[in-house]
Parts: C-alpha cells; sequence; structure tokens
C-alpha cells in the first residue's frame, strides 16, 4: 500500500467484506441456535434412537473439519440438483456446524439445572409448555450464556472458511486485494483488525447481557 | 386420608423401603423420625411419586395413585394424571429449592397460575395474601437470593400451600437453617395446624415433632419399626433401636 487512496479503496472493500462475514455469521448463528433447539427434542428424547441419532449428529459435524463440511456441502448441493449458489451453502454449512455446537451448550445448561429445581417443578404439577417456558428455558439461557457468545464470536472467525467455496466476505476480499497488490502483511493485518473489532464486540454484548441478566443477590454475574 | 401399603424401593441392589405401611387420617400430622439413612426421606418423596417405588400402593382419599393395576405388570399413571395428583400434595424441601429467576411473588403465584389455572390476577392476589401468612408481605418482590434461609423456607411453605393442597409434605424443612432462623418456619407450621390440614412430617427436632404431632412413626431399616401418640414414642418406646436413636438424639 503506497498511497492513500489506495489505503482508503483496501479498507473499504474489507469493511464491506466485514459485513458480509457479520451477515453470514449472524444468519447461521440465528438459523443454528433455532435448529440447536429443535435438536433438544432427540437430545433428552426417552427413546433410544432419538438420543443416538443426536449424538452421531453432533459427533459427525463436531468430529469433521468446517473446510471439509464446506466443501462437501457446496459440491453436494448441486449434484443434489439444488442451485443454491454460495451464499446459501455457506449459510447451510455454518447453520449445521454452529447447530450442533449450540446443541451441546443447550444440553449442558439443561444439565446444570440442580436436580431440586426440578423437584420442585414436578411437585407443583406444571405441564411442560409451563415448565419449559417458566423455569427450564429462563435457567438455561443464564447458565448457558457464557458459552453461546463463545459460539457466537467463533461464529465470526469460521465464516473466514466460506471464502474457499468463493463466498466473497472478509478473507476473500483481502486475498483479492493481495493479489492485486502483492501487500500481504498490511492487508491481512487490516483483515484481522477487522476481525478482531467484531469479535471483540460480541463479547462486549454477552457480557452486558449476562449482567442483566444476572440472578439479583446471587453470586456470580459480575466476573 | 393417606394410606401407603407394603411399599418398597430399592436403590439398585440395596432396599431402601421394605414393606412401608402407614396410615394419616384426615386433619392429621404424622412425623417421621428415624437415623439417616433409615427411609424416610425416600418415604416421602414416594408419596409424591418424586421417586417411583417398585411395589405397593398409595391412595389419597380412597384413589389409588401414581400406578394403574394392569393386568400382570402395573404401569405409571399417565402424565396429565401425575400432574393433577401432585397438585393435591404441597411438598418443602430442605433446601427450600425456590426457583431463583423469580420473586418470591412469582414462585408463589406459578402453580397456581399455571398449573390450575387461575388467571394472573388471581394467582398473584393468592400469592400476596399467602405471604402475607408466613410474614412476608414486605418480601413478595424480593427474589430468593436477598432473602435469608428462613424466609426462603417460609416462601417455599407459601408457594406449598398455594396449591391448596389436601396433604402437606414436610422434608426437614428446618435442618439447612442457622439455629436462629429455626423458629420463625416452625412458627409458621405451628399457625398451619388449626387448619386440619394432613401433615407429614419429616424430621430430626424431636421436641417439635411431640408438639405438633398426632402420631410419630419411627422408621428404621426400610419399615415403621414402631408408631404411635409422641407420648408413646417419645418417652415409652419399645423398639430396642428406637431407644437407643433416642438416647443419641439426647
Amino acid at each position: 500500500m503506497t498511497s492513500w487512496p489506495m489505503f482508503v479503496s483496501t479498507v473499504t472493500l474489507l469493511a464491506r467484506g466485514a459485513l458480509v462475514s457479520l451477515w453470514l455469521a449472524a444468519a447461521s448463528t440465528a438459523a443454528g441456535t433455532v435448529l440447536a433447539v429443535l435438536l433438544m427434542a432427540p437430545a433428552f428424547s426417552r427413546i433410544g434412537l432419538g438420543r443416538s441419532a443426536y449424538r452421531v449428529f453432533v459427533w459427525v459435524v463436531r468430529g469433521t473439519p468446517v473446510l471439509v463440511q464446506a466443501l462437501l456441502i457446496f459440491y453436494a448441493l448441486p449434484a443434489l440438483d439444488l442451485q443454491t449458489g454460495p451464499y446459501i451453502a455457506g449459510v447451510i454449512v455454518l447453520t449445521l456446524y454452529l447447530g450442533a455446537l449450540i446443541a451441546e451448550v443447550i444440553r449442558g445448561g439443561v444439565l446444570a439445572i440442580p436436580r431440586p429445581q426440578w423437584d420442585s417443578a414436578r411437585s407443583l404439577g406444571l405441564p411442560p409448555i409451563a415448565l419449559l417456558r417458566r423455569v427450564v428455558a429462563p435457567l438455561v439461557i443464564r447458565y448457558s450464556l457464557p458459552a453461546y457468545v463463545n459460539v457466537c464470536v467463533m461464529a465470526v472467525k469460521a465464516s473466514s472458511v466460506l471464502s474457499i467455496i468463493s463466498v466473497w466476505e472478509l478473507t476473500f476480499a483481502a486475498r483479492e486485494i493481495i493479489e492485486r497488490t502483492l501487500a500481504v502483511f498490511s492487508v491481512l493485518g487490516l483483515a484481522a483488525g477487522f476481525y478482531f473489532v467484531m469479535c471483540f464486540g460480541i463479547d462486549r454484548l454477552g457480557r452486558r447481557v449476562e449482567a442483566r441478566l444476572a440472578l439479583r443477590g446471587f453470586a456470580g454475574g459480575r466476573a | 386420608m393417606i394410606e401407603v401399603r407394603g411399599l418398597r424401593k430399592s436403590f439398585g441392589d440395596v432396599p431402601v423401603l421394605r414393606g412401608i405401611d402407614l396410615v394419616v387420617g384426615d386433619g392429621e400430622v404424622v412425623s417421621l423420625i428415624g437415623r439417616s439413612g433409615c427411609g424416610k426421606t425416600t418415604l416421602l418423596r414416594c408419596i409424591n411419586f418424586l421417586e417411583e417405588y417398585d411395589a405397593g400402593e398409595i391412595r389419597l382419599d380412597g384413589r389409588l395413585l401414581w400406578y394403574r393395576d394392569g393386568k400382570g405388570a402395573r404401569r405409571p399413571a399417565p402424565e396429565s394424571e401425575t400432574r393433577r395428583m401432585r397438585q393435591q400434595m404441597g411438598v418443602v424441601f430442605q433446601q427450600y429449592n425456590l426457583f431463583p429467576h423469580m420473586t418470591a411473588l412469582d414462585n408463589v403465584a406459578l402453580g397456581p397460575r399455571f398449573s390450575q389455572g387461575l388467571s394472573r390476577a388471581d394467582a398473584e392476589g393468592l400469592g400476596e395474601r399467602l405471604l402475607q401468612r408466613v410474614g412476608l408481605a414486605q418480601k413478595i418482590h424480593a427474589y430468593p437470593g436477598q432473602l435469608s434461609g428462613g424466609q426462603q423456607q417460609r416462601v417455599a411453605i407459601a408457594r406449598a400451600l398455594a396449591m391448596r393442597p389436601k396433604v402437606l409434605l414436610l422434608d426437614e424443612i428446618t435442618s439447612a437453617l442457622d439455629p436462629e432462623l429455626v423458629g420463625e418456619v416452625e412458627d409458621v407450621i405451628r399457625s398451619l395446624l388449626s387448619e386440619k390440614i394432613m401433615m407429614v412430617v419429616v424430621t430430626h427436632a424431636l421436641g417439635f415433632a411431640r408438639e405438633i404431632s398426632h402420631r410419630i412413626a419411627y422408621v428404621s431399616d426400610g419399615r415403621v419399626a414402631e408408631v404411635g401418640r409422641p407420648g408413646e414414642i417419645l418417652d415409652a418406646p419399645s423398639d430396642s433401636t428406637l431407644k437407643d436413636f433416642l438416647r443419641r438424639m439426647r
């Protein structure tokens, strides 16, 4: 980067890429959260087959690199006659990946509910919907929020993998600029800076939500 | 009336209840005493079906609870029926077990509102009256973490009462409290005696058991070894292990 206009155009391009990355991460985290909540049905199913299916899904998704998953889905979708393009394919990849991670976060939150709380809820004869909505969900949200924020941060970083399937986002934009300018370190440094700012922002946001939800009168939540 | 007949339960290979027979009459207060591990808390939990049991039956006002007699094997009653039956009992636990994310009032109003279908206003009205009754009118909007152990336990009693239960099951409700907080919780229970509500009370506080109970049952080794009026059990026990137990408690 030898001139001021070039610097401005680089930063502008990277900022646009960062926005796309953020959008990809946000869309996939939202969809992944929905997927994770739905996955709680088999995860806590009374039917053994449901629980097994859940475990296999988590094993497969967690046990293989996102990069490989991205390539696999990118090439598999057209083979299945689904003309989606890289963006939809990318969101699908990240949704499956984040869905598995978030599902485990939520499952951990459910398991963290002390047994006496279940006893209380059962002894009150609460119907399932009220039990979920009034007791389980509020407690799970509090228990799993720090781990959930962690996944959100990972989502932003994981989105960089999608550059491999020609999704134009921050990493792709950086590589494009490098090919033209050969300014490897400065461009990559700027891109890393953009990632850091996004992740840091999510972290701060998470802390704020945590503080808001902190149980009044209880220790913790002030970390 | 609660009738427990031939109740048996094992945790794995370890038998905990080996044939419990116990009847609690209408308006009667029965305390369960015995060494820790004798099965008294398990019995109480079985009465509310917080524990499944292997054999025997429990009836409330003549109605068989928790299980249906099937041909051959018995099977658990459907969930909805279990929920309805649980609503006729109020349980107070040793560790209060209030929902930490809800105010005292929300804790008390939760059952009436969502299990019994009261309107929010009615449930909260009921909750306010009950919290006033246990001396916590000033604390209705406090969270459990902002209350002392004694106050939390009084909220828990109000929560149990909010279901307008036929029977109250109290599981060592003062054992986790600092000594100076025991009195306020015991006072609340005393104040309930005039209501003639059935109570099954698991306790180590023998003086309190003597005072509030119509009868005391001594549970030993998974059976009711001796049952009778407080004076009979505490002053003139015949079972040798009970004599020994009482000596140790002095």
